[in-house]
């Protein structure tokens, strides 16, 4: 798991080898944890916290991007001893980088996702559910349907997403210059696969 | 935008491409499954989490307890209940399922990596089409054993978050003038219909019964939290405080074990997932699987659920249980 602070490994690793050790010594079964002492347990357990980074992936058709990659990562802070192979809840900081065909976009924000990944894998392996609210900017090239094709736009994009298949919807206003016809709001959609 | 734009269809045919396309990957690389399996546990040494998961619950039953402390006056009770609810809800997970499946103080199978991949193989469900069966679009849970009996950690979820909703129709009965037998029914009556239609057969093709007896008894756990003879949470000359501690050993009954209290299945899923239940046949003479099944028969008892299904397969509105039991297949194998 990237950068899970030793010290919590210790930590969880010595409250679970405490029993262990008290049945190597006495050869009797394992003494119960009091009440108190497992409460105890049971509190580190969810207070002990940990930042950790993960990558974060997506394709998908969108516009104005039309056929766009991202790569990026979400930033979360969460028990420090969960493995997440079966799944975890990530709250945090992303961010995101994603050239298209028709443009490129950064987007920054915040998102929250339900997701599970395989052991030391940097990346989030399966999304189950998660949305995310990030403030983007944009620039078109090429082949964009915008007109003029080229130009800078900054606003806002809220996703959703679900197995399999991930939804985005947003707005965005031009910001650099363009003959006077030329409309100053975009509205986005897209639909892909990933986070 | 530009009005010289691409013709629609030309498109509309990059979209479904591409929802095709996308389709396809994930299908590659599925969840294991919304479901439980407490069949791939037969056999394995589990510890018994009641205390560790009692342990949690309370935790965040004293955290609400000075939460509300902190604000300092009385509270309506229905307002307490949702704070509780909401203190571990999350995006259509729970917070008490989320810690239990990751923490290393949950005694769980599968656990780790290498019984993830045995798991993987083995899953009940696991013969079903992981792009077409939307019950694989969920990750699976593990299965714990709480007071002997052996659950998926989605119960804490049907226990403690679904049941909130339960408690809320209940109460609504209520209110409405029903008794409380009468709100008992609605309330079981209407978490039947989620559970065949939005939240599970209509969509995942199984009908969970350990579901709805988890459902039933965390509505029972939501009325009497902070009101009744015996509340959890008491408001006390000024100062709310933790009267008594949660115990599942007041919920948990063996009907919550999935492998003793089958399913209803639909045909298309019942066909792969039978084919799967006729693997186990020989573990019902494993020693551990008799004993635990022999203690289960010890304590079982008609349940609120089972009369409503009862009555439902009579009705000819759904089919017999039993029909979908190990003891069945097995047997059914052997003529």
């Amino acid at each position: 798991m990237p950068n899970t602070p030793f010290a919590v490994g210790a930590l969880v690793f010595g409250l679970l080898a405490s029993p262990a050790a008290a049945q190597e010594v006495g050869g009797d079964p394992p003494a119960e944890p009091s009440e108190s002492e497992l409460a105890a347990r049971v509190r580190a357990d969810v207070d002990e916290t940990s930042l950790r980074w993960l990558g974060i992936a997506r394709v998908r058709y969108s516009i104005p991007l039309e056929f766009s990659a991202g790569g990026g990562a979400i930033l979360a802070r969460m028990p420090a001893s969960h493995d997440c192979t079966t799944f975890c809840e990530y709250r945090g900081f992303v961010a995101q980088i994603e050239p298209g065909s028709a443009g490129g976009q950064l987007g920054v924000g915040y998102a929250r996702v339900i997701a599970a990944n395989k052991p030391r894998a940097a990346f989030l392996n399966n999304v189950y559910v998660g949305w995310s609210a990030r403030a983007v900017l944009v620039r078109t090239w090429g082949d964009s349907e915008l007109d003029p094709a080229r130009q800078t736009l900054a606003g806002f994009e809220g996703q959703f997403a679900l197995p399999r298949i991930s939804f985005n919807l947003g707005v965005l206003r031009r910001i650099s210059s363009a003959h006077e016809d030329a409309d100053r709001y975009v509205y986005t959609a897209g639909i892909g696969w990933g986070f | 935008m530009r009005g010289t734009a691409r013709p629609a269809s030309a498109h509309f045919g990059l979209f479904a491409l591409v929802v095709a396309l996308l389709l396809g990957l994930g299908g590659g690389d599925a969840a294991e499954g919304l479901e439980t399996d407490q069949f791939f546990a037969w056999g394995r040494h589990l510890e018994d989490m009641t205390e560790v998961l009692n342990a949690r619950v309370n935790l965040e039953l004293e955290r609400l307890v000075a939460e509300l402390n902190r604000d300092g006056r009385e509270r309506r009770c229905q307002n307490v209940r949702f704070r509780f609810f909401k203190r571990h809800r999350m995006l259509f997970f729970d917070g008490f399922e989320t810690w239990s499946v990751n923490s290393p103080l949950v005694s769980r199978s599968p656990s780790g990596p290498e019984e993830m991949r045995e798991f993987e193989r083995k899953y009940l469900y696991g013969g079903t089409s992981p792009l077409f069966d939307t019950g694989r679009w969920m990750p699976p849970s593990p299965t714990v054993e709480v007071d002997g009996v052996r659950l998926g950690t989605d119960k804490l979820t049907h226990l403690l978050g679904t049941a909130w909703y339960y408690h809320r129709w209940y109460r609504k009965a209520s209110l409405r003038g029903a008794t409380p037998a009468e709100a008992e029914d609605r309330a079981v009556r209407r978490g039947l219909q989620h559970e065949i239609t939005i939240l599970g057969r209509a969509v995942s093709g199984v009908l969970s019964l350990a579901d709805l007896e988890a459902n039933y008894e965390g509505m029972w756990f939501y009325e009497h939290l902070c009101a009744g003879d015996d509340p959890n949470i008491v408001y006390d000359a000024g100062v709310w405080r933790l009267r008594r501690p949660f115990d599942l050993r007041d919920y948990v009954t063996p009907e919550w074990d999935e492998s003793y209290q089958p399913n209803i299945y639909v045909r298309r899923k019942w066909e792969k997932v039978k084919q799967r239940m006729l693997g186990y046949c020989s573990m019902l003479e494993h020693p551990r699987v008799r004993a635990m099944r022999q203690a289960y028969r010890e304590r079982d008892r008609v349940t609120e659920t089972e009369r409503l299904i009862d009555e439902m397969v009579v009705a000819g509105k759904l089919p017999d249980p039993s029909g979908f039991s190990i003891e069945r297949v097995c047997r059914e194998a052997a003529n």
